[in-house]
């Protein structure tokens, strides 16, 4: 018996060394090897003498206990290498993800080695920075709309905040936050969205610590009411709340600090106010497009050239662009007032299919009160 | 004078002589992702586009002309099967531009890249690594190792690695064991 164990680790040990160096074949093979080695053992040790003139009904008859240790053995090789399958499989299926240094020391201070993993920053901001923003903007196709996920990843508690949450992608937006170890506080609203329902509800019903955010021109109802000015804190980071009234009367733009340990370049988060080389329409909810002249002018244009502009919509594929690009390539803004107003007052776009279903729900996070709309209980 | 706009900047551009302007481009059919990467701080502002798409063509080159940019290369990660590259119609329009795609693609460009070949645009420059699996004349399209270029690095992987998945394997030639030994291979480096 101890010889024969000896056996088997060698030869499990050999191949396994073997298999990782190599990056060779299937598992299958190496198991298809080490019992046919253990059966050669085990001939040579009974009869002394060439294995070819036993047979398996000579064995069983003449030694019933060595037939019983070479099955014991074909399960513990099936068993070991059962684990080993699955070892093998983890390790590839989710890739390790490697901390970049500033993350790995402020890891550290905050004593949470066991997240090394889930920390990954995917933009950076300047060494002498006390927070590190994790950003990830996301897409849904039906509506074209971006929701965009904020984290200060250098938190212990890597506090996160969701800004226009679709009803339809709330799975995903919460899978992601579970993924990356992070902890949802709030979910944000530009304003109340004509062309889509808000997933803020959803959200809600699932994890109801988070609270709900839109300004309180929007007359919506939420948890949190924000007014020009405020600042919405997550860790270290925080969003500073501007007016930006003209595509619905309650809509504001989200821009990220203007403080050294911010992030750099700033990012805007404008909804529908000011889109890629175009703007939010103004003939409905209060919209008005001298007041979204206005309101881009004054509080997003003013912004530095390079701040990042992201909006709540694209239908042409862009992702983002920069006030300076703006500046230079939107073909509606970059004109004076009276033709802004013209252009916007002669669009002839076609009544907002969705905005009957959309704007009752959006006006309480999304909740649809009709059940045959319902999508959440 | 020409604002130079940067989309994405980093700490390591103060020390840095190139200054890289990137857009990422969705086309909603294909669900396929064009990259834009220019080095803006060149005077010529030399530019290359991944994965163009046929029908996103007028866009991007419009998106160019914009920004006063120079396209130089255009460059596919793969012979793709989902879409039509809009390679063939940026060289129509603009016929400077170069075609680029791996020599094991098998396909018909202007240039080749092997792995270990550098593409440069002005002091920007991007590494091909061979990346087989999906297909089998897949490359991975990586930024600079070196002080002067963008940081985080940036891998455009074609459909070699997706986020949360990876390309199907199931045509042009390739198997699945191939694909995952280049995966461990390309998550070592």
């Amino acid at each position: 018996m101890p010889i024969a164990t000896k056996l088997y680790a060698s030869n499990v040990t050999s191949t396994l060394n073997s298999k990782t160096n190599s990056n060779n074949g299937d598992l299958i093979y190496v198991i298809l090897i080490v019992i046919p080695v253990i059966k050669l053992f085990l001939y040579s040790t009974i009869h002394n003498q060439n294995p070819t003139t036993s047979t398996l009904q000579s064995l069983s008859s003449i030694q019933p206990f060595w037939w019983q240790l070479l099955f014991m053995l074909q399960k513990m090789l099936r068993l070991h290498f059962t684990t080993a399958l699955s070892h093998f499989a983890s390790k590839a299926s989710p890739f390790p993800l490697t901390p970049v240094s500033v993350t790995v020391s402020r890891a550290i201070v905050c004593n949470n080695p066991t997240r090394f993993r889930s920390q990954m920053g995917s933009f950076s901001t300047s060494s002498s920075s006390s927070s590190k923003l994790l950003f990830r903007q996301l897409f849904e196709k039906e509506s074209s709309t971006y929701t965009y996920l904020l984290a200060d990843a250098s938190h212990p508690e890597k506090p996160a905040l969701l800004i226009d949450p679709v009803d339809r992608t709330v799975d995903r937006d919460l899978s992601i936050i579970e993924q990356l170890g992070l902890k949802l506080v709030y979910a944000m609203n530009t304003h109340v969205h004509a062309d889509h329902v808000t997933g803020t509800g959803l959200i809600k019903s699932k994890v109801p610590s988070v609270k709900s955010v839109i300004s309180k021109a929007s007359g919506a109802t939420a948890d949190l009411y924000v007014e020009p000015g405020d600042k919405v804190q997550i860790g270290d980071l925080f969003l500073e709340v501007r007016a930006t009234p003209g595509h619905t009367k309650g809509c504001v733009t989200y821009v990220t600090g203007d403080a050294p340990d911010q992030p750099q370049p700033r990012m805007a988060f404008t909804g529908d106010t000011l889109l890629i080389r175009g703007c939010g329409r103004t003939d409905f909810q209060g919209g008005s497009s001298e007041q979204l002249y206005k309101s881009i002018h004054s509080q997003i244009l003013t912004l530095p050239k390079s701040t990042l502009i992201y909006p709540a919509h694209d239908y042409k594929g862009f992702t983002v662009s920069t006030v300076g690009e703006e500046l230079q390539n939107n073909p509606r803004i970059t004109k004076d007032e009276e033709t802004f107003k013209n252009i916007m007052g002669n669009l002839n776009l076609s009544y907002p299919k969705m905005i009957d279903i959309a704007v009752p729900a959006n006006m309480v996070c999304g909740i649809q009160s009709n059940p045959k709309q319902a999508e959440a209980s | 004078l020409r604002s130079q706009m940067c989309s994405f900047s980093t700490t390591s551009f103060s020390s840095s002589s190139s200054k890289l302007l990137f857009h990422q481009l969705f086309e909603k059919k294909s669900s396929t992702y064009t990259y834009l990467l220019a080095d803006a701080s060149h005077p010529e502002k030399p530019t290359l586009l991944i994965d163009p798409v046929d029908r996103t063509v007028d866009r991007d080159l419009s998106l160019i002309e914009q920004l006063g940019l120079k396209i130089v290369y255009t460059m596919n990660t793969h012979v793709h099967a989902d879409h039509v590259t809009g390679t063939g119609l940026i060289k129509g329009k603009v016929p400077s531009v170069k075609s680029v795609i791996s020599k094991a693609s098998g396909a018909t460009v202007d240039l080749y890249v092997e792995p270990g070949d550098k593409v440069h645009i002005g002091d920007l420059f991007l590494e091909v690594r061979a990346t087989p699996g999906h297909t089998k004349g897949c490359v991975t399209y990586v930024t600079g190792d070196a002080p002067d270029q963008p940081q985080p690095r940036m891998a455009f992987t074609g459909d070699t690695l997706l986020i949360r998945g990876c390309g199907r394997t199931g045509f042009q030639i390739y198997t699945c064991s191939k694909l995952l030994e280049q995966r461990r291979k390309w998550v070592k480096v």
